[in-house]
């Protein structure tokens, strides 16, 4: 690992984002002139799990967001509205974006850094190492929502291999 | 016992086994959960443990049991892959209850006794997996790893179809939580026996 936070997280969350993209497009590829994509959308695999839409936004929350929260920036608030398949698609590629832009050094940094989740409000105000943070929670969660959009669109009869989403292994 | 994610507040850089070991042992604890979580469902239900790990729910889209096998061969292969010849990859396992606590108890004792130094030596070499040229890290990051957890995953989703009560989708990362690493323990005290 040559640079260490930097390559346990930007990489890794960018090639996940860019397989959900390429899901996506066999979604519209296989959806054909009687179905529509936004049909797959709103299919959930298991409830109470939420639907294709809302995984895909929680996984670009996961990398994107997460990301900010170590680096010490504000989180982006997508304003909650239904989304469409160019949607999702433009969403997806805007995490990429932002992940993209990301210096080395600035995210090998940020590994000293801590997170705070939770509110005083509500009495959960906890604090961790944003390595923690990262690697516990935010990147397992993450293939977690990427893992349910594609068993969802298994489910909705979309023609897709793992190798579409995750490469050959 | 490592299941505890990796932090390093001393200012060292993260190194491949601190960020891949604690990915193996949070998800492999969290599958020992699962396994217990089911073998509870079946006593109570009177359906055989033996069901959910072979009924697939879409067609083509391997059984819980095929998953889990994989997620723990993602564990032992991928990494054996960076220290030497493991070999041909296996196809994943039809296994029985009892097999898959065993082959899941087997991963967590590999992955436990991989070696800092060696691995993180290996991380810096480059191999060639189907074509592609990668470094031993990118290989275990950006390969390995999101396919361990698409497995676990994915083997998760398949119960809670078929009613398993699997409630809280972060159980399956708990290996951190006291739950998750007395499993671990458990597990490991099985696999070192």
């Amino acid at each position: 690992m040559t640079h260490g936070f930097y390559d346990a997280t930007v990489p890794v969350y960018r090639r996940g984002l860019n397989g959900l993209l390429t899901l996506l497009a066999r979604a519209n590829e296989s959806s054909g002139p009687d179905a529509n994509p936004l049909d797959y959308l709103g299919s959930t695999a298991a409830e109470p799990l939420r639907p294709i839409s809302g995984q895909i936004v929680i996984s670009c929350h996961k990398a994107g967001n997460d990301m900010r929260r170590v680096l010490g920036r504000p989180v982006l608030n997508w304003p909650s509205v239904e989304l469409t398949f160019a949607g999702v698609n433009q969403r997806i590629h805007e995490t990429c974006d932002f992940l993209a832009g990301l210096g080395v050094d600035e995210v090998v940094q940020a590994q000293q850094a801590t997170v705070t989740l939770g509110s005083a409000a509500k009495g959960n105000l906890r604090t961790m190492p944003a390595t923690d943070f990262i690697l516990a929670r935010s990147l397992p969660q993450f293939f977690f929502h990427l893992t349910a959009v594609y068993v969802t669109l298994r489910q909705a009869g979309v023609k897709i291999g793992k190798p579409d989403f995750l490469g050959h292994l | 016992m490592s299941a505890r994610p990796p932090t390093r507040r001393d200012g060292t850089a993260l190194s491949l086994h601190d960020v891949a070991v604690a990915a193996y042992l949070r998800g492999l604890g969290g599958l020992v959960r699962v396994l217990e979580i089911v073998a509870d469902h079946a006593a109570s239900t009177g359906i055989p443990a033996a069901t959910f790990l072979a009924t697939p729910i879409v067609p083509g889209f391997l059984p819980f049991g095929l998953q889990a096998d994989a997620a723990c061969e993602h564990a032992r292969y991928d990494t054996a892959l960076l220290l030497g010849d493991p070999g041909a990859r296996p196809p994943p396992s039809v296994r029985t209850f009892d097999g898959l606590t065993a082959a899941t108890a087997s991963a967590i004792g590999l992955v436990e006794r991989l070696d800092r130094a060696a691995l993180d030596e290996a991380g810096g070499r480059l191999l060639v997996v189907n074509g592609e040229t990668v470094s031993g890290s990118d290989y275990l990051l950006q390969h390995s790893i999101p396919h361990f957890y698409f497995h676990l995953t994915a083997g998760t989703l398949i119960l809670r179809h078929l009613g398993v009560p699997l409630d809280d989708p972060d159980f399956l990362w708990a290996a951190g939580s006291e739950a998750g690493a007395a499993a671990v323990e458990r597990a490991s005290a099985g696999s070192t026996r």
